[in-house]
């Protein structure tokens, strides 16, 4: 069975959305469409950093989406309906992957999606949404007085976030003479009220990363949380210098204020591109202070060429509200992809375009040097507000120190282990030696990813 | 050159008491600080010392760190990268031993971040058992048959002992038992459960006299391990008089057309007691104390049985723990053809062959026959079925049919009996019936098929 317009029709929860498909429904907006029988699936570039994966069954009628959607069905998978139904050649013939199988095991098809006709009739057709919006003709001066409004409305973002910046300064020499000893011990109420304060100063990137420092502080032990505190506000007085300095460099910018949409990333031709074959190291899914999820997907690439980027994150934020999202991909996994890096002096989070499964595997590159933080260092050169640095590890292995974990190299050059890190790899981790490894350093703890082992190929996170 | 080591916790502390820490910058960093004010040069001196410490100070491992001795080499090529996380999916939904054996047989082990034993994991594959003595701190050499003697005992893993022994019991199973003998006593009971055990393979009379020792064991488990290995060898441990009793709930005639065929069928019973009586006294019976107590040969006994269901689940249940592996395996392949259910207790202790038969004629049964059968025969062993055998049984027709959540529960413990051959073959059946490629219940299929290619890096 297929789909047909008119059950896309009777699917679509309201006209906007029936509308928003529409114009998804070109093969153009998706990166992949396949089908194998009555399973359809696709990956759509929406605003995210992961691109969207959805499905549609046409057998027993269903769908899924990994986009943040409340309606349901979405704009994607009604795109894809709508494409399945009014354009399945563009959907070439492929094996069903990984993500879909998931899918397919956990759906619940006990209830069938009620069909078209048990629908009641609503006032919703695919004739309207179809219906191409006619650009209004523009009217210069309308143009003008608009351009002027943004222009106005950036100055005052600007003027506002410079207040904001003045705050928290102040802020921060408060801390200061008032000891460190007691930000620490009272971080979360003291760190809560300025990052509202910059919140409402429009400096949001800033705020959130005020907001996430009590749990960063909290997780460490007692002894270790002065030395988190010196560092982190010391960043944070760099990066407001920075900001100062030049407030439309791209890295303060979106440190400070926002992010750039994801549309922008992909036209500005200053944003590096770096084709070539990726592995999948592992995900991060984490809840934070401001209601956002992050989830975070760290990928390492495998050409012999240094001169290019090591690394990349695909990173994106889901309101709590709209259910934890689900992991992308499989760790190990290696792709053929070109990463679109974000513009930075010390390029790392990126959006990936054209990503295709690898059929062969590539062994990692070999990390060079005794000093497992050389990488940190050089880009502190650059960005030394930075917090999170991915790095490719010497040969070394896993050791405690009590209750505590460390990575040692072999050279004798150690660096503690987050307490969470290893989860379910203990205590076997600590019987294999590590010839190579790859863990994210934040200043203070390493968290593993991933590492070679005698056994083969290992995935932490 | 600033001395970071010095400079940095002298600068902290100032700041930890809130006292201004300017004063106390290296002379370098002054000429940064003077044009500021008080609170700038305070910030400024504080990013300055931020940078620093993540630039100049590295973490120092405390030195008095353990390290854990390597894991031990197993002898196992990895599962490859295509098995891995069907066998991570398989474990989280409860098929994680089945997983493990099947790699096992094909010569695959995993990967010890996937899945790594706990000090108490029962039953594991010999394959993982050095694992097993890393994770419970037990150091030791890894000894092969070969190697292991009296003057190595010491200084090997309980482990590796266990799998020199099975090995030493195929070629001199007087010296696997001498050895054993030699050190049971100084063993706990879990160890030497796991060293009698070994006796399983290649059991023979010569061990008569080492089990009948171990009748005083202090371990219960030991000494019962010791009576049913000691009633496989037709020594019985029952009462004259009790045996006498049994005898006489059966009647010994001659059957075939030429009279000469033993034939032994159970007494009429009148009432449930005499039949619970007569069933207690088997469960402290042998194959070989009751062929005596009836004045036949245990195998004339094996092959004339005819007896009702409820006197053949006691018959079973006696020859599956004291009879001889040739005579549960005879017993298994009469009843697969009659009362193939009944046959199950005795499927751990018969041959591939029996297993096989047993299997082939299951899958052509109701659902409720071959449901226990064909999940104890997963258990038991992998590659039992092949093509021929599958792919038109009724088993596979009523999974075609009916896809759900019950038929799908068999089609997983079906995957672990097919040879690659035959998981190729029922993939191809389904598929063709409808069943989606990649359905998550076609997973155990995959991975079957996954375990027969190795891995490569290009």
């Amino acid at each position: 069975m297929g789909f047909t317009l008119s059950g896309v029709e009777a699917l679509a929860p309201d006209q906007p959305s029936l509308k928003a498909a529409s114009g998804l429904a070109k093969p153009g907006k998706w990166l992949s469409l396949t089908h194998d029988g009555d399973l359809w699936w696709g990956e759509c570039q929406g605003s995210g950093a992961n691109p969207y994966r959805a499905v549609v069954d046409s057998g027993v009628v269903g769908y899924k989406c990994t986009c943040p959607s409340r309606k349901f069905p979405c704009k994607h998978a009604l795109a894809l309906m709508w494409l399945a139904a009014a354009n399945p050649q563009a959907f070439s013939a492929g094996q069903v992957p990984a993500w879909v199988t998931d899918w397919l095991g956990r759906r619940r098809t006990s209830t069938p999606t009620a069909t078209p006709a048990e629908r009641p009739a609503r006032d919703i057709g695919v004739a309207m949404a179809a219906t191409p919006d006619e650009p209004a003709p523009e009217d210069p001066a309308a143009l003008a007085k608009r351009q002027q409004a943004a222009l106005k409305r950036a100055e005052s973002t600007s003027a506002m976030i410079r207040d904001g910046l003045d705050d928290l300064d102040t802020w921060i020499h408060d801390q200061l003479t008032g000891g460190l000893t007691a930000f620490v011990d009272r971080a979360p109420d003291r760190c809560r009220k300025i990052a509202a304060r910059l919140s409402d100063h429009k400096a949001t990137a800033l705020a959130s990363r005020l907001d996430e420092l009590p749990s960063r502080l909290l997780t460490l032990p007692a002894e270790d949380r002065p030395d988190v505190a010196v560092r982190e506000l010391g960043k944070l007085v760099l990066l407001a210098a920075a900001w100062r300095a030049n407030p439309a460099d791209p890295q303060t910018a979106r440190d400070v204020g926002a992010s750039e949409k994801r549309d922008d990333v992909l036209a500005n031709p200053e944003a590096p591109r770096v084709t070539g074959r990726w592995e999948v190291l592992g995900e991060q899914i984490r809840n934070r202070r401001d209601g956002l999820v992050s989830h975070s997907a760290w990928f390492l690439r495998l050409d012999a060429d240094d001169t290019a980027p090591r690394f990349a994150l695909l990173l994106d934020f889901y309101p709590a509200s709209s259910g934890r999202p689900e992991s992308s991909f499989t760790t190990g996994t290696q792709y053929e992809a070109t990463m679109v890096y974000y513009p930075s002096h010390a390029p790392l989070r990126a959006l990936a375009l054209d990503m295709r499964e690898a059929a062969d595997r590539r062994p990692w590159p070999a990390a060079t040097g005794d000093d497992p933080l050389a990488d940190v260092c050089k880009t502190l050169e650059v960005v030394p507000w930075q917090q999170d640095t991915p790095l490719l590890l010497p040969p070394g292995r896993v050791v405690t120190a009590g209750d505590a974990t460390w990575w040692r190299a072999d050279s004798g050059a150690g660096l503690p282990i987050a307490a969470d890190s290893l989860r379910q790899a203990l205590p076997q981790i600590l019987g294999m030696p590590l010839p190579a490894s790859i863990g994210i350093w934040d200043g203070a703890r390493l968290t593993l990813l991933a590492g070679e082992t005698p056994f083969g190929r290992g995935y932490f996170a | 050159m600033i001395a970071a080591d010095d400079v940095y916790p002298s600068l902290r502390d100032c700041w930890l008491t809130g006292a201004s820490a300017v004063p106390q910058a290296p002379e370098e960093w002054q000429s940064l600080l003077a044009d500021a004010d008080p609170t700038q040069a305070e910030l400024r001196l504080l990013a300055l010392t931020g940078q620093l410490r993540d630039v100049a100070l590295r973490p120092v491992p405390p030195a008095s760190v353990s390290t854990r001795p390597d894991l031990p080499p197993l002898v196992r090529l990895p599962m490859p990268d295509a098995a891995r996380p069907l066998f991570r999916a398989l474990a989280s939904q409860g098929w994680c031993a089945k997983g493990l054996q099947m790699a096992d047989a094909r010569g695959f082990r995993a990967h010890p971040l996937d899945w790594f034993p706990a000090a108490s994991t029962e039953d594991l594959p010999d394959t993982y058992l050095p694992w097993q003595d890393w994770v419970r701190g037990i150091a030791g050499e890894a000894v092969t048959a070969d190697d292991l003697t009296d003057d190595t005992w010491p200084y090997s893993t309980p482990g590796a002992r266990i799998t020199a022994l099975k090995a030493m019991r195929g070629d001199e199973p007087g010296r696997a038992r001498d050895l054993i003998a030699g050190h049971l006593a100084g063993e706990s009971a879990e160890a030497r459960l796991a060293l009698v055990r070994v006796l399983q393979v290649s059991l023979g009379p010569d061990d008569v006299s080492f089990l009948s020792g171990l009748a005083t064991d202090r371990s219960p488990k030991v000494k019962a391990l010791a009576a049913s290995l000691l009633g496989r060898l037709g020594v019985g441990a029952g009462q004259e008089t009790d045996l006498a009793e049994l005898a006489g709930f059966f009647k010994v005639g001659v059957a075939g057309a030429l009279k000469k065929t033993v034939s032994v069928t159970a007494a009429p019973t009148k009432t449930n007691a005499q039949r619970q009586r007569r069933n207690e006294l088997m469960e402290h019976a042998t194959v070989a104390d009751l062929a005596a107590a009836l004045g036949i040969e245990p195998d004339d006994l094996i092959d004339g049985a005819d007896l009702d269901e409820q006197a053949t689940s006691a018959f079973v249940g006696l020859v599956a723990l004291t009879g001889t592996d040739a005579q549960a395996d005879r017993l298994a392949r009469r009843l697969v053809r009659k009362r193939p259910a009944s046959a199950m207790d005795l499927l751990p202790r018969a041959t591939s062959a029996t297993r096989r038969l047993a299997m082939e004629t299951l899958l052509n049964k109701s659902q409720s026959d071959r449901r226990f059968a064909l999940h104890l025969l997963a258990e038991l062993e992998p590659d039992l079925a092949e093509p021929a055998a599958v792919i038109r049984c009724h088993a596979l027709d009523a999974m075609v049919a009916r896809l759900e959540a019950d038929e799908r529960q068999d089609l997983f413990a079906l995957s672990f009996v097919c040879t690659p051959a035959a998981a190729a073959a029922v993939l191809d059946r389904l598929i063709e019936a409808g069943v989606r490629p990649h359905d998550p219940w076609l997973s155990p299929l995959r991975f079957n098929l996954a375990l027969t290619q190795s891995d490569k890096e290009t």
